[in-house]
């Protein structure tokens, strides 16, 4: 796997974002996150685990112990409605990041 | 959390497996992608919050082994504690059993008992007609009423004794709903008159009057020489609503038909349920309307008083419970600055370990953390020494506290370490150790880095040193003990003083016959014998208690009187002395004729001659009697010793076995007590049972409640001294343990040993002087406030006032002379090597 470092405290982000998609286990919000990404986005796997204990002690995520599609015992995080309404802000916020961002990197010439 | 990583390593390992690699090698491919399992396992830990028990584990396995390796520190701590802990817990039980527990029935906060006054006299016992009438008429307010009286029986048998009975009214048992061991309790329809006579044994009456037997239900018990059948035993843990258990249950109707027997009439506390939203006042103005209602003269007004406990909340009870409270919080606040004082010294000692791991960059709270932690073990510990002393030592002292009331065969309410009491006693004794090491661990992390590795620290601001504030809290707890051990001996004083007490005739050799029933045969065939002097009857027995009043008319005054009814053997038997006329003789029982007492004539007649003035009494509910005095006697005392001799005795002539002169009095030749198995003997030949007891031990029993509270009192204050001392000794034997070196060099430059030793003697004297002072001065107050109350006691004696401080300063000074001892022994040498 080759492919871009994600940026320092996006993974938050990213993870509300696989989790929205539906209830997922740990292994299949990495899955997830590099099927959307095409493979680009590399994330430590170790490292997403605590981030997910640190958005679910936030109440932004919820988990359940169910099975996985190969029968293992695995546990499941779901997006909870705080996790909801964090996401879509830090959406918003991330887009106008982008924008920002877009429009320095993006100039030509400052306007005298 | 192990789960779910190996959950993850399993799925990657099974997708990379598909991707085309060897097992092994797709395993060990799985792991290196995840990363450092254990860092992550960690940092998860931190994110979901479990960091803090993880360190407090830490700390408190820290603790443990710290306490481990301080043996001595450890068990004085947990003794200081456990020891007054025990003590907590045992008041907790009391009280809990007797003030607090609601009584066994649904509704107990509605329980009131019935109230009729007359004039300003109080009476809580009425006929059982004339209690459930007024219940009756009271219906719309009141509810689940019943009749309740406790009295003592015979019970026949091989071996016939005395029995303590409940005899109740059927709704008794309606409210009382009780566990049953075997058989049944009685309903409404078990006392009617023509229904059979039953009865209910309760655990301990099962125990005592048929040994426990199985099969009891059905057998019949003679109860003064009539079956009752027994119809069910009640479970143990019924023991009725009054702290003495009565040994059976009579249905109130059919014991009536005994007492008949006797002569004697029936009155009964009446209780009952106020209906949910019922207010007491509408009770009272119901039962008062029903009260009115009825014919003929007597109370005209009724009220209820709650009562919701074991013990009937009065007003008496207050000041004796809020003393009893402060002697224990006093205690207690000992063994916390007791505590304090152990763990300041230990800190102390464990400021160069605090001041590095300062240096390593420890925050205060996690500098703080170990310590308290530390101090909560130490109570965990002393809670469990003193549940397990409370629990295995409560029977005991419950017994040896109400030695003289179960001497009398009584069964007191058993009193036990529970649930909730543990409970509270585990918050104190767990306020308590916080408590105890807080200051010091606030102190000991207070630390200057340079400082803590040179010298003893400081408190607010550097103003005060640590161990003038050790010396402050030894201060302290010599000024609690002198509270406490002040009022022992006040108690113990007060209650010493019913030996000086004149009672106004020969308490040697006067015993209480205490027949089942008056026989007239049996008060002849006594005199008959060789070692019995004398036999009198009264209606009252002296010391039995304050003698009921009377409503009186004297010229033209109305006043009301102490009376007594006795025979004309009385007086002589007694040895009560005659003063003027002539005493009672037996033709006139039944005349108009009286005696009064020197208090009386001086009341009544100050100056004059009493003898053939005439006085008006109100005997009964029928028209007021006149009667002429004939005599005049010697004041004696009939209540309690501390009130001394009655104000008033008015007595009228009675003749044994007649209108209520039931109690035989016999002087006898010679020890009384050795008297006593003849006397019961010589009843047992003429078919009686007597339960003979000498007056002086009468006049004993009267000093329980005293005694209870001496013992309490005395028990409280050795405690709250040794612990005074322990602290004290610790404190000296610490000082001199940090001062080694500079007594050193004082002992180099010159002083002396005895030196040395005064003045490390001297500095634990002042110490202790100036508790004794501190303590003196709310001994003084309370004393004042006593004395204002209960103008009969004797609240400042000279002797416990000198007593007690000159001990606690030989008993402080004994404490302090191993460490100052330790201190002239210092040999310069060594002391100044020693850094």
């Amino acid at each position: 796997m080759s492919g871009a470092q994600i940026l320092p405290g996006t993974l938050d982000l990213l993870i509300l974002k696989a989790v929205s998609l539906g209830p997922e286990h740990g292994y299949g919000v990495l899955q997830r996150l590099g099927q959307l990404s095409k493979g680009e986005l590399q994330i430590e796997q170790g490292a997403l685990y605590p981030a997910l204990y640190r958005l679910e002690k936030q109440g932004l995520v919820r988990s359940e112990w169910g099975s996985s599609e190969n029968n293992r015992r695995a546990k499941f995080y779901a997006l909870t409605a705080a996790g909801r309404g964090r996401l879509s802000e830090e959406l918003a916020s991330w887009e106008r990041l982008v924008e920002a961002m877009e429009q320095v990197l993006r100039s030509k010439a400052l306007a005298r | 959390m192990r789960e779910e990583m190996a959950a993850h390593l399993a799925l990657r390992a099974a997708d990379l497996e598909r991707e085309g690699l060897a097992p092994a090698e797709a395993q060990r491919r799985a792991r290196l992608e995840f990363g450092a399992t254990e860092h992550y396992k960690e940092e998860c830990r931190e994110a979901a919050g479990y960091r803090l028990a993880d360190e407090l584990g830490a700390d408190l396995r820290d603790a443990a082994r710290a306490l481990r390796r301080s043996p001595a520190f450890t068990a004085i701590a947990c003794a200081v504690l456990g020891l007054v802990l025990a003590a907590d817990l045992v008041a907790f039980a009391f009280a809990d059993a007797w003030l607090l527990r609601p009584l066994p029935f649904d509704g107990a906060q509605r329980h009131v008992e019935l109230v009729v006054t007359a004039g300003d006299q109080r009476q809580t016992a009425l006929e059982r007609e004339r209690g459930l009438r007024l219940l009756q008429g009271a219906a719309s307010v009141l509810d689940q009423g019943y009749v309740f009286d406790d009295r003592r029986f015979t019970i026949g048998g091989a071996v016939p004794r005395r029995a303590h009975a409940a005899v109740v009214s059927g709704g008794y048992f309606d409210l009382l709903r009780p566990a049953v061991a075997h058989g049944r309790a009685f309903g409404p329809r078990a006392g009617l008159a023509d229904s059979e006579p039953v009865l209910v044994l309760s655990h301990s009456g099962w125990q005592r009057l048929a040994d426990a037997a199985p099969d009891v239900i059905g057998r019949s018990l003679l109860v003064d020489g009539v079956a009752f059948t027994v119809v069910g035993v009640l479970a143990e843990s019924v023991t009725g609503l009054e702290p003495v258990v009565p040994d059976f249950w009579l249905p109130a109707p059919a014991a009536e038909r005994l007492l008949a027997a006797r002569g004697e009439a029936w009155t009964y506390a009446v209780g009952a349920l106020l209906r949910p939203g019922a207010t007491a006042e509408q009770a009272a103005a119901a039962l008062t309307a029903a009260l009115r209602a009825e014919p003929g003269t007597g109370p005209r007004a009724a009220f209820v008083e709650s009562r919701t406990t074991l013990l009937r909340e009065g007003r008496d009870l207050a000041p004796l419970t809020a003393s009893l409270i402060l002697a224990f919080v006093l205690v207690t606040a000992v063994a916390a600055a007791n505590l304090t004082g152990l763990h300041l010294a230990r800190a102390a000692a464990r400021r160069r370990d605090v001041a590095l791991r300062a240096a390593l960059g420890a925050s205060r709270a996690r500098l703080l953390r170990p310590l308290l932690v530390e101090g909560v073990l130490v109570g965990l510990l002393a809670f469990g020494l003193a549940w397990a002393l409370s629990s295995s030592a409560i029977a005991g002292l419950q017994g040896a506290m109400f030695s003289l009331v179960t001497q009398a065969g009584m069964v007191v309410s058993p009193v036990a370490i529970s649930a909730r009491v543990a409970v509270a006693g585990a918050v104190v004794g767990l306020a308590v150790a916080v408590l105890g090491s807080l200051l010091p661990a606030l102190q000991a992390t207070r630390v200057d880095l340079r400082s803590g590795f040179t010298r003893d620290g400081a408190w607010f601001g550097g103003r005060v040193s640590a161990g003038r504030l050790r010396g402050g809290l030894v201060v302290a707890q010599v000024a609690a003990s002198v509270i406490l051990l002040v009022g022992a001996g006040l108690i113990a004083r007060n209650a010493a003083r019913a030996d000086d007490l004149d009672v106004g005739f020969e308490l040697a050799g006067v015993v209480d016959l205490n027949a089942e029933r008056a026989d007239p045969a049996l008060a002849e065939r006594l005199r008959e014998r060789p070692d019995v002097r004398g036999a009198g009857a009264s209606l009252f027995t002296p010391l039995a208690g304050f003698l009921p009043r009377v409503d009186a008319t004297v010229d033209g005054t109305r006043l009301r009187l102490g009376f007594n009814a006795v025979d004309a053997n009385f007086f002589d038997t007694l040895g009560i002395a005659l003063r003027r006329g002539r005493g009672l003789a037996a033709a006139d029982a039944g005349t108009a004729v009286v005696v009064v007492s020197e208090n009386t004539a001086r009341l009544l007649w100050p100056g004059r001659d009493p003898l053939g003035r005439t006085l008006e009494l109100e005997l009964d509910e029928a028209a007021p009697r006149r009667f002429e005095v004939v005599g005049v006697v010697a004041d004696v005392a009939s209540g309690f010793f501390f009130q001394g001799r009655d104000t008033s005795a008015v007595y009228l002539p009675g003749r044994f076995g007649e209108a209520g002169v039931d109690n035989l009095l016999v002087r006898v030749a010679g020890d009384a007590h050795a008297a006593l198995p003849p006397l019961r003997e010589a009843c047992a030949t003429e078919g009686l049972l007597c339960e003979p007891w000498t007056l002086a031990d009468l006049f004993g029993r009267q000093r329980v409640p005293f005694t209870v509270l001496a013992r309490i009192a005395l028990g409280l204050g050795s405690l709250a001294l040794g612990l005074a001392c322990l602290g004290l000794h610790g404190q000296v034997a610490f000082a001199v343990a940090q001062a080694t070196r500079e007594i050193g060099v004082r002992m180099a430059l010159g002083a002396t040993r005895g030196g040395v030793l005064g003045s490390v003697l001297g500095d634990a004297a002042r110490r202790a002087a100036i508790g004794i002072a501190l303590g003196a001065l709310p001994c003084l107050a309370l004393s004042a406030l006593l004395a204002s109350r209960v103008p009969q006691l004797q609240a400042f004696d000279a002797f416990v006032y000198a007593l007690v401080p000159l001990a606690l300063l030989a008993a402080a000074t004994a404490a302090a002379l191993p460490p100052a001892l330790r201190a002239a022994s210092v040999d310069p040498l060594v002391a100044l090597r020693e850094e």
